[in-house]
């Protein structure tokens, strides 16, 4: 990673004396701009939603889909897709037209799902009532990412431009899933009438992990002047996060139980296969159990598209 | 001190040593305790994991040394089925240790006698009663209600399922064997009667394939009792210590089952009605003894073994365990044996321990005991109304063990002041009991108050994988299962054919009825794997010893116990 950022250095090194050298109306033209904004990101990532998905096929293949199950409460997962952004920036002018600028960018997303699913098997001389009651199924990612960049500016008219800009730089993230689940069966018997649980158990399986990688992005800026030195900006752009791996500790409590682990974050698949269909479940994971059904590396590969960010700058 | 003393004194401490460790592998019987274990289920999925804690338990065992060199020759545990049968009133009960009850009781006389056939001419012999059965008891947890609602939530899955019963029982074995380090690293044979079968499979598939009970890959996880193996092994085999102990390796110490008419899985149930409804069948043998008539089932909702067991039972009036003896002949030894545990002179004669030293026999140490919820061990036989659907819907194993009879005690009233162990002890809090030859409430949990079975999960005593896991075991351990000619409730003829029914693991399962060649008892069952089945690079074949007796009911080390002993004895020196 170090060797990349070295690259771009250079890079940006051979970028701004070629400029300088070009421009001669550098004195009007140089300069340092800061800029502050904030918004919103839609992502896709390929491993951290999978939690969800996991448990949303679980739910399928073992109830809504069971033809013994019927469905009475099935309040459906939201799923992770956007996070709130920030982003300070500094730059400075090379020229009429390009600029380099350092950024710190920080990223914050969390979805979280509660909510009471059950399922009930009438078996005629008994109901069984399956309770699923989540009391959390959460996903939270924090994410800075401090990055080297480069514009171009094309002025549009008198007090509007456009900028394109390039930015790379590394990424630190921490990420966080839980699953706490009250899981119950009640029963009630029809001929004589009874009624008890036949199982009760509450599990919390909290999750952390932290990394580091690299980030590569592309932005479009619209720029409006609003004083001498100062103005608004709209942004939007693409930035690709790549962190090879996470590791982090694990508590995991169920049956009265609780055990905890450290390790690194890995991708578990398991088929399974009922009489009325088969699933594939593919989730992350760091315990140390499920090592056998490791099925991959967990890449925290995140998609960043930013659809709206607001900001100012100010000419320094 | 010159060296000459010193290597006098040396030996002399040596010997002192040796003979206090020999003096502790006595003939004894006390309770093993278990703890409250947490263990779960999961169903192909780690998602879909289900965590119980289950509560303590005291087990009760007896130990008879061998005859001779106890330290030097093989273990024999034994347990009987059920599930929830105590072991006390049956395998020790009748035909196994140095005295035994007489198989011609009548009632009076001595009610004990010397056994001719002892197996402690081959081996040092432990027996368990499982959980609730027999004299072992379950510990209501603190903050548990003495009553009916806080007996009921004991009598749930979550302490009655095969897969905790199995582990219980190898955590009172590790446990036995640690306590006698002078057969910690002896071979253990397994002896197994009836629903013995699926525990001595469990049993033993944990102990040979332990990893897989911790890592997700089987569908009971219990890491520590991995552990507990483990741990053992590090002893046992400690060029091993620390590292996984391969199956071949292990079955130095657990190689050997013998079965006495063992259920497996639910897979037997294709072919016992059909062949049990076949002309010339001994359904019909029994209808023409007894000059009744046996018509099979005439539609499709009608089950055959139950109709069978119908017809045997209540309208040609001989004993399904037993079909050439009367309705409730095979209960009677069990339920008298129970009753004859009950009196420290005959419970002394066969455990050779005196009950009131046992301190966990007593009230005293009982405060959190129990053993029942609705069926005490002296309420009349038959289901409580409450039960009544759930009886409707058991496994016909279970059927049969649960339906109304009418007790064949001895009405010997010589026998009644003989029963001193109550009256001597005291009386006990309510829901508990001295002795229970079957824990009906535990049986009924086993099979419809089970949450991961009633999900749907593997987790059934006689669901397919327990006939796969035999089958993984028979690679590696040498088996030996009896085959009763009038054993109706497990009709063993129907266990070679349905092992071939796993046709994902073996090509043939076939019954080869004349072989081996030159046995008073000829029979035995090859399997032949496919290739590459199981770890192995060829095509494996494993032969069961599968020996017919032609006057033997479902106990038979009651029924045929010479018969029996001899086979066994010749299929142990089997190279």
């Amino acid at each position: 990673m170090s060797r990349t950022i070295l690259m771009l250095f250079i890079v940006l090194r051979v970028f701004q004396i070629s400029f300088l050298c070009a421009d001669d109306t550098k004195s009007q033209t140089q300069g340092w701009s800061l800029e502050l904004s904030g918004g919103l990101q839609f992502f896709t990532n390929n491993d951290l939603c999978l939690a969800t998905e996991a448990e949303n096929s679980y739910l399928d293949l073992y109830y809504r889909n069971n033809p013994y199950y019927q469905t009475l409460d099935n309040p459906g997962f939201a799923t992770f897709s956007y996070q709130f952004s920030g982003q300070a920036r500094i730059k400075y002018r090379l020229g009429r037209h390009f600029s380099i600028g350092a950024s710190l960018n920080y990223l914050s997303g969390n979805s979280s799902n509660n909510g009471l699913f059950s399922f009930q098997w009438n078996q005629n001389w008994r109901i069984l009532t399956d309770s699923l009651d989540y009391q959390a199924l959460d996903t939270k990612l924090n994410m800075v990412f401090p990055n080297l960049g480069l514009f171009y500016r094309l002025p549009l008219g008198a007090k509007t431009d456009m900028e394109l800009g390039l930015c790379a730089g590394p990424v630190f993230a921490e990420a966080r899933l839980k699953r706490h689940i009250i899981d119950s069966i009640q029963v009630r018997e029809v001929s004589p009438v009874n009624e008890y649980i036949m199982y009760r158990d509450e599990r919390a399986l909290t999750m952390e992990g932290s990394g580091t990688g690299l980030g590569v992005g592309a932005n479009l800026k619209l720029e409006f002047k609003i004083g001498q030195s100062m103005g608004l900006f709209f942004e939007t752009g693409y930035t690709f996060y790549h962190l090879p791996s996470l590791s982090g500790r694990s508590t995991d409590s169920a049956g009265g139980q609780t055990r905890s682990w450290e390790g690194e974050w890995f991708m578990v698949g398991e088929q399974v296969a009922k009489n009325w269909g088969t699933a594939d479940f593919f989730y992350p994971s760091n315990d140390p159990s499920l090592q056998l059904r490791r099925v991959g590396e967990f890449e925290l590969n995140i998609h960043a598209f930013l659809a709206l960010q607001l900001g100012i700058y100010l000419n320094l | 001190m010159n060296r000459t003393v010193k290597i006098i004194i040396f030996i002399l401490i040596c010997l002192l040593a040796i003979a206090t460790l020999s003096a502790s592998v006595e003939d004894q019987s006390g309770f093993i305790p278990i703890p409250a274990i947490t263990y779960s289920f999961n169903d192909g999925t780690a998602l879909s994991t289900m965590t119980f804690t289950s509560s303590e338990a005291r087990l009760f065992y007896t130990f008879i040394k061998a005859d001779e060199d106890a330290q030097n020759k093989p273990l024999f545990l034994f347990f009987n089925g059920g599930p929830g049968s105590g072991t006390s009133c049956g395998l020790m009960g009748f035909y196994t240790g140095r005295k035994t009850f007489d198989n011609c009781i009548t009632g009076g006389g001595d009610r004990y006698i010397d056994n001719p056939v002892s197996w402690t001419s081959l081996g040092n012999l432990l027996y368990i009663d499982a959980r609730c059965a027999g004299f072992s008891y379950g510990l209501l947890p603190s903050g548990t209600s003495r009553n009916l609602a806080g007996l009921s939530s004991e009598f749930l899955g979550r302490n009655f399922n095969s897969y905790l019963d199995a582990a219980e029982f190898i955590r009172a074995l590790l446990l036995f064997l640690a306590e006698h380090p002078q057969l910690q690293k002896n071979p253990v044979i397994i002896v197994g009667e009836s629903y013995g079968g699926v525990r001595a499979t469990l049993m033993l598939n944990m102990l040979l394939h332990y990893p897989q009970y911790a890592n997700y890959r089987d569908i009971y996880q219990d890491p520590e009792l991995v552990d507990l193996i483990q741990a053992h092994y590090n002893i046992v085999f400690p060029e091993y210590s620390g590292q996984e102990v391969p199956p071949a390796i292990i079955t130095r110490q657990f190689g050997h089952q013998v079965l006495i008419q063992p259920a497996i899985d639910n897979y037997r149930r294709y072919y016992d009605g059909p062949m049990l409804e076949a002309p010339g069948s001994l359904v019909y043998q029994i209808a023409r003894e007894t000059k009744t008539t046996f018509t099979p089932c005439q539609n499709s909702n009608c089950d055959p073994m139950s109709h069978i067991y119908d017809f045997v039972e209540y309208v040609a009036k001989r004993d399904i365990y037993g079909c050439h003896k009367p309705t409730g002949w095979t209960d009677s030894f069990f339920d008298h044996a129970a009753n004859l545990l009950l009196d420290s002179e005959q419970f002394q004669a066969l455990t050779n321990t005196d009950p009131a030293l046992i301190a966990e026999l007593h009230p005293e140490a009982r405060s959190r005991a129990y053993k029942y919820a609705y069926y005490a061990p002296d309420s009349p036989s038959g289901i409580l109304p409450r039960h009544q659907d759930i009886y409707a819907r058991l496994p016909h194993e279970q059927k049969v063990l649960l339906r109304p009879r009418k007790k064949n005690v001895p009405t010997d009233t010589t026998l009644a002041p003989l029963f001193d162990i109550p009256s001597v002890f005291g009386p006990l809090l309510p829901f508990d009991a001295y002795y229970s030859s079957l824990t009906s409430d535990g049986n009924i949990a086993y099979f419809y108050l089970n949450a991961p079975y009633a999900r749907g999960y593997a987790a059934y005593s006689y669901h397919p994988l327990t006939g796969q896991k035999f089958l993984q075991n028979l690679i590696d351990v040498k088996t030996f299962i009896t085959n009763a000619k009038y054993d109706l409730v497990v009709y063993t003829d129907a266990l070679p054919p349905a092992l071939g029914l796993h046709s994902n693991l073996v090509a043939s399962s076939d019954h080869q009825k004349n072989l081996p060649i030159n046995t008073a008892r000829p029979g035995q069952i090859e399997i032949r794997y496919h290739s590459g089945v199981l770890s192995q690079s060829g095509q494996a074949i494993r032969t069961i010893r599968f020996p017919y007796y032609t006057q033997s009911s479902h106990p038979v080390s009651l029924t045929e116990p010479h018969e029996f002993y001899d086979d066994v004895v010749a299929w142990l020196e089997e190279k």
